[in-house]
């Protein structure tokens, strides 16, 4: 077991932020010992205000660990985040580039348009942060401006102007009857003939 | 800079109204309250009051336009306060200032402990955009419409109708704020509104202290407060923008006021307690829960405590436990005129009831966990059992019973109605203990503050 292990931080990246949860389970095993001592302490029929004391003492010093965690996830986050602008952190804190290809998609659309969304899994993380950054573009299921995000398009072999693609734990979706497809960072504009 | 200057702006004109209407009633009924435990409350009142008075300007029909709202209430609330204070205020100013017993080294270093954590989540806040799921699927993205569309959309046909976020029954008054802070700002920064919850926090922080500092050492008042913003799941909430954390502080400083009312007796800081309740009630759903809590545990303790007839009792305390209403009442009369459904937490499926027992393991899971709340909830056991063994009758002992009567609502809500899915899915367990904790706490802080304290002398 690597009891120093919690000292060389290795981040993982949750949402395109660092999580370093490597004090978490070095911690909740203190947590576990610190709560055993007063049991002990009972056990052996200690003063009840020594018992109280030293489990102060000892969730004061969990407490400052926590203090050090946070220390270095702001450290962490400072070195990702710091100077950067507010579209910059958007970005970086939305998987997959998805605020950038929003941010490009509303370039080309009127104001106010309704649209309808189209992303890898029905009702997944991006259909449904799409209203946030969407807004007040209403979405709505029969738009006729369709963006299309992470997926790839096909044509179909029956009909021009005919398109399908395929979404996770999803059967096949057609698109028809399309006017203009148009190519973004990340997906696709189609807009349907009215 | 200029950003900081209107942020400070647009937080100050809350909380002046809260010292305004605070001083209204520290007028007529004197109210012992330290300056920390003052300026605390009245942050708290003055973001529910100012939410609320925006959220009527709106279904009266009036934009809320921020250079008119902020020029009016802040020369009203200046004018009101100067008047207010024209021969105290100096005198009180020194008083502040007045600080006459230095902390020792291990209090100054406790305390830049707490700073130090205060600034860490004021900057893991702010330093990013809002990324947590219900905080932009339901409040921010309200948040933004308000601030778009200059108060609340009340088209039915608009599919941002209330700001849309799937939640309709929610109440308001995060969204309000948060637009609010977007209106003085003129943009929509979704980092820098979250300075809402980090503060909400500090001022809580300043009002743990100064209500412990009343009962238990300087020392004590100190390590409990740096540990209480310590707990994981509280830092965590303090950087992700929900609801929770604001609920799970007012509750915490209406049971703070209600342990004021029992030991003094004094009727004002029932109507307190009762009113920063009904705040929560205008927060969130779960905030009636604790409002019919308190009402009900309040007569309980009311009776038990005064030696008149108990009808004497109840129209002499009524009331001030009913003063919470003039928050809970304006946004359930207005879901009812919209016909909006009242909440759906109490739904109770009775064509297809089922008791679901499968929560409760879930349930013992969410409290054990140490990555949650530390130590709190062993914590409390102990304090409790401790309090037992040493046939301790204080009154905070009887107050322990309150986060046992929230905790088993949740479990009630739990078992008996559709609320069961989201604790299995892990949506809501946490963030409903987590409304307890600031509760359990304190309770936990003065109970084993006794005991250390004993060890002192």
């Amino acid at each position: 077991m690597d009891i120093f292990g919690f000292l060389v931080p290795s981040p993982k990246f949750v949402n395109g932020l660092p999580s370093l949860s490597f004090l978490d389970y070095t911690l909740d095993g203190l947590i576990y010992i610190i709560a055993l001592v007063p049991i002990i302490l009972w056990i052996f029929k200690f003063n009840k205000n020594k018992i109280a004391q030293v489990f102060i003492a000892g969730w004061f010093l969990v407490s400052f660990l926590y203090l050090i965690q946070s220390t270095a996830q702001a450290y962490a986050e400072y070195n990702l985040l710091g100077n950067k602008s507010i579209e910059e952190l958007r970005n970086i804190t939305t998987a997959n580039n998805f605020y950038a290809f929003i941010q490009e998609a509303k370039k080309q659309l009127e104001p106010d348009e309704e649209i309808k969304i189209i992303t890898p899994e029905a009702g997944d993380y991006f259909e449904r942060k799409a209203p946030y950054f969407l807004y007040p573009h209403p979405l709505t299921s029969n738009a006729k401006v369709i963006l299309i995000f992470n997926l790839n398009l096909e044509k179909t072999k029956n009909k021009q102007n005919e398109i399908k693609l395929k979404r996770n734990k999803d059967n096949e979706i057609i698109l028809g009857n399309i006017e203009s497809i148009d190519p973004l960072n990340g997906g696709y504009l189609v807009r349907i003939k009215k | 800079m200029m950003i900081l200057v209107f942020l400070i702006w647009a937080l100050l004109l809350p909380l002046l109204l809260g010292v305004l209407v605070l001083s209204f009633i520290d007028r007529k009924s004197k109210i012992s309250f330290g300056f920390l435990q003052y300026t605390s409350y009245s942050f708290f009142l003055g973001t529910s009051l100012f939410t609320l008075i925006l959220f009527l300007l709106s279904v009266a029909n009036i934009s809320w336009d921020s250079l008119v709202i902020s020029l009016l209430l802040g020369v009203l609330v200046i004018g009101v306060l100067y008047k207010l204070h024209r021969n105290n205020l100096k005198q009180k100013i020194n008083r502040v200032l007045d600080i006459r017993v230095y902390p020792q080294a291990l209090q100054v270093i406790v305390l830049l402990l707490i700073l130090l954590k205060l600034f860490l989540l004021f900057y893991l806040a702010t330093n990013k955009p809002i990324i947590d799921w219900d905080a932009w699927s339901n409040w921010s993205l309200r948040a933004r419409v308000f601030y778009t569309e200059q108060g609340i959309n009340l088209d039915k046909h608009s599919p941002y109708y209330l700001g849309s976020g799937g939640h309709l029954d929610y109440p308001l008054q995060l969204p309000i704020l948060e637009a609010w802070i977007f209106l003085v700002l003129n943009s929509w920064r979704d980092d820098m509104v979250k300075i809402i919850f980090p503060l909400y926090l500090a001022f809580f922080s300043a009002y743990l202290y100064s209500f412990l500092s009343k009962r238990i050492s300087n020392l004590q008042s100190l390590i409990y407060t740096f540990i209480f913003i310590s707990l994981p799941l509280l830092s965590f909430h303090t950087t992700a923008a929900y609801i929770d954390l604001p609920l799970s502080l007012y509750v915490g400083i209406g049971t703070m006021l209600l342990l004021e009312f029992v030991e003094t007796r004094k009727k004002i800081y029932l109507f307190l307690s009762s009113v920063i309740l009904g705040c929560a009630a205008w927060l969130k759903n779960e905030g009636l829960i604790f409002y019919l809590i308190f009402s009900l545990f309040s007569l309980v303790l009311i009776y038990f405590f005064s030696k008149k007839k108990f009808l004497i009792q109840i129209r002499d305390y009524t009331l001030h436990i009913v003063s919470g209403l003039i928050f809970v009442l304006p946004w359930l009369i207005f879901k009812l005129i919209k016909g909006i459904e009242t909440s759906s937490l109490l739904k109770i499926n009775f064509a297809d009831f089922n008791i679901h027992p499968e929560i409760l393991s879930k349930l013992v899971n969410g409290i054990i966990s140490p990555s949650n709340f530390s130590l709190l909830w062993l914590a409390f056991i102990l304090s409790l059992l401790m309090s037992i063994a040493l046939r301790d009758k204080k009154m905070n002992f009887t107050l322990s019973l309150l986060p046992v009567l929230f905790l088993l609502a949740f479990v009630l809500i739990y078992l008996i109605t559709d609320n069961y899915r989201f604790v299995i899915d892990g949506t809501v367990l946490q963030r409903n203990l987590l409304t307890i904790a600031p509760t359990t706490f304190w309770l936990t802080a003065l109970l084993l503050g006794n005991y250390f304290e004993r060890v002192q002398k």
